[in-house]
């Protein structure tokens, strides 16, 4: 049973420091999720406890972070919901051509390489206990995924929404967060169908009639929900426990379904009514308590699992160099590139590749399941946590210098995609 | 339609290359180490060692690097390499122990051998430790089991 005072201290330490750094780094404009992200590695054995092992142990005892990490896989469930809430069809409107594309090729670009890097790698960062195949799944996945809610806010932050290259910028991040969870539950399936964990038919078949059945009669009975908004003008009690309830369900089918829990509640979030007034006001009852509270402690909770002591040595730094180099090609260049053809200028196309070179949270995710499943190690979990690091901090001063304030100002005095840029995303509540 | 299926062939290719690919064996996780009989040749710097009394080792493992951690009170740690079926690693670190001091003992010198036996039941470590420095400078040999996850959680 878990000590609460020792519970609570954790918290309260998380809480200070996440909020502490995130608000050093707004002072050098970067997105508050990144300071909170780089606090959950400073309390992890990469400083804390190579600094003073003492207290980190004293601070967490390792018989209690199973009660850290079920608080933290709570936050991750509300998070994942309110990620696929805010995903909304309408985020195509009248930029179908250039987003598909370029969302497809920043997909297939970066999860190729991935997929070339593990024929380096998996001998070398790998063991017999892995499939090649599910290795280089895994590998190709994570470098394929954009974080949607760190990308809203940088948009937001830099008032790019009411840009061409925000709206289609958004737009492509949405289709790829769709993209990168259904390759994401198709790895889970594979590795856990080959450690005969759920039998394979099971799955396949499960996974198969569960989205049909949430797409076409569960999110029309959704739409209920709706108009039960509508007519009392605010979301009850009631209807909040219903929503809960039902968050909780689509997870726990996904997870016995073996595909995880995580893309459940993303799924659930995803066929929700999307009214702009419902939207907004079931993502204002979720969003403090996930985002202030129980997210930092899922970064501190990765940050305990990344110990970067793990890269000693010249050859370990390389093989993170070579992680860190793949993904940024895959990704700002499959996305440059498409962006190009689908007839953007150089500049806008390059502004478009740094938006989509942007992991964040979302990379975390990603990589915390591999651990979890056993797919990657924890010295190649530390490097890409690295990647992911590195990829999102990148994101505001090389946006700054490729695509510069006046130009954004100029462009978002155009109307182009006034309309949609600002009606579809609701200004980006998560992380706002 | 070029720029989706192309990459989408080439990703079946790798995985078809991959499939021949061989990586090192999997010795992570914690195993359950017992001195083997001692013998007059045992060298004291390893039984401060290793507590006759059941000792857990874990090891973290990426690819061919390992890292070790003996003792859960001490916290020996040591980072080296596994090649085929022989591990090596040499000592990173080590909790100050004044009775190895007195022996003339420098921590930085022991080594941990291993070969890993595969079996369908459980594997096993079959190895020593070795010290430049150590009065005697003998071996300490030992053999460890895998502990099963519930195992684990008992202890």
């Amino acid at each position: 049973m878990p000590d609460l005072s020792t519970l609570l201290i954790q918290v309260l330490v998380i809480l200070v420091v996440a909020r502490l750094v995130g608000w050093l780094f707004r002072k050098i404009h970067q997105p508050q999720v990144m300071g909170e992200m780089v606090a959950g590695i400073l309390l992890g054995p990469s400083l804390l406890g190579w600094l003073f092992p003492g207290v980190s142990t004293a601070l967490f005892p390792p018989a209690s972070l199973g009660f850290l990490n079920s608080l933290s896989q709570v936050g991750l469930l509300f998070f994942m919901f309110l990620v696929g809430l805010e995903l909304n069809p309408e985020n195509l409107h009248g930029r179908r051509h250039a987003a598909v594309l370029t969302s497809h090729v920043s997909i297939i670009l970066p999860f190729l390489l991935g997929t070339l890097t593990a024929l380096y790698l998996y001998p070398r960062l790998s063991d017999d206990r892995v499939k090649f195949v599910n290795f280089a799944l895994f590998l190709g996945t994570a470098m394929s995924v954009t974080a949607f809610p760190v990308l809203a806010r940088i948009l937001t932050e830099r008032k790019l929404l009411r840009t061409q290259i925000g709206a289609v910028a958004i737009a492509c991040a949405a289709v790829d967060d769709i993209t990168a969870w259904c390759l994401l539950a198709g790895v889970v399936l594979l590795v856990r169908a080959s450690a005969n964990i759920t039998p394979l038919w099971i799955t396949l078949f499960g996974s198969a009639a569960y989205i049909l059945a949430m797409l076409l009669i569960v999110r029309r009975v959704l739409s209920k929900l709706e108009s039960a908004y509508q007519n009392r003008g605010r979301i009850t009690k009631n209807l909040m426990a219903l929503i809960l309830v039902l968050i909780f369900v689509s997870a726990w089918v996904t997870e016995h379904l073996g595909i995880h829990a995580l893309f459940g509640t993303f799924l659930m979030g995803v066929i929700m009514p999307k009214h702009k007034d419902f939207v907004r006001a079931l993502s204002d009852k979720l969003e403090d308590i996930t985002v202030v509270l129980l997210l930092p402690l899922f970064f501190a909770f990765t940050g305990l699992r990344t110990s970067i002591g793990l890269l000693t040595g010249i050859e370990m730094w390389f093989y993170c160099a070579l992680i860190i180099a793949v993904a940024i090609a895959g990704k700002f260049g499959g996305a440059t590139i498409s962006a190009r053809l689908a007839g953007m200028s150089w500049r806008e196309a390059g502004a478009i590749g740094v938006l989509m070179n942007t992991r964040g949270l979302m990379e975390l995710v990603i990589l915390n399941i591999g651990l979890e499943i056993g797919v990657i190690s924890p010295a190649v979990f530390a490097m890409m946590v690295l990647m992911a690091l590195i990829t999102t901090f990148m994101t505001t001063p090389l946006l700054e210098l490729i695509y510069p304030a006046r130009l954004r100002h100029r462009d978002a005095s155009s109307p182009v995609v006034a309309r949609a840029a600002s009606g579809t995303l609701r200004s980006a509540p998560l992380f706002r | 339609m070029f720029l989706v299926g192309v990459p989408v062939l080439a990703v079946s290719g790798v995985l078809r290359v991959g499939e021949r690919l061989r990586p090192p064996i999997f010795v992570g996780g914690t195993w359950n180490i017992e001195q083997a009989a001692p013998t007059d040749a045992d060298s004291l710097c390893g039984d401060s060692l290793i507590n006759p009394n059941r000792t857990i080792l874990t090891i973290s493992q990426s690819g061919s690097h390992l890292t070790l951690m003996l003792n859960d009170e001490n916290r020996t740690t040591f980072a080296g390499e596994i090649r085929d079926a022989s591990i090596v690693a040499t000592i990173t670190r080590l909790t100050s122990d004044p009775s190895l001091d007195a022996q003339g003992f420098s921590p930085a010198s022991v080594e941990f051998h291993a070969t890993v036996e595969r079996s369908s039941e459980s594997d096993r470590l079959l190895g020593a430790l070795t010290s430049r420095d150590c009065p005697t400078s003998a071996l300490t040999s030992f053999t460890a089991t895998r502990l099963a996850a519930t195992a684990i959680k008992e202890k």
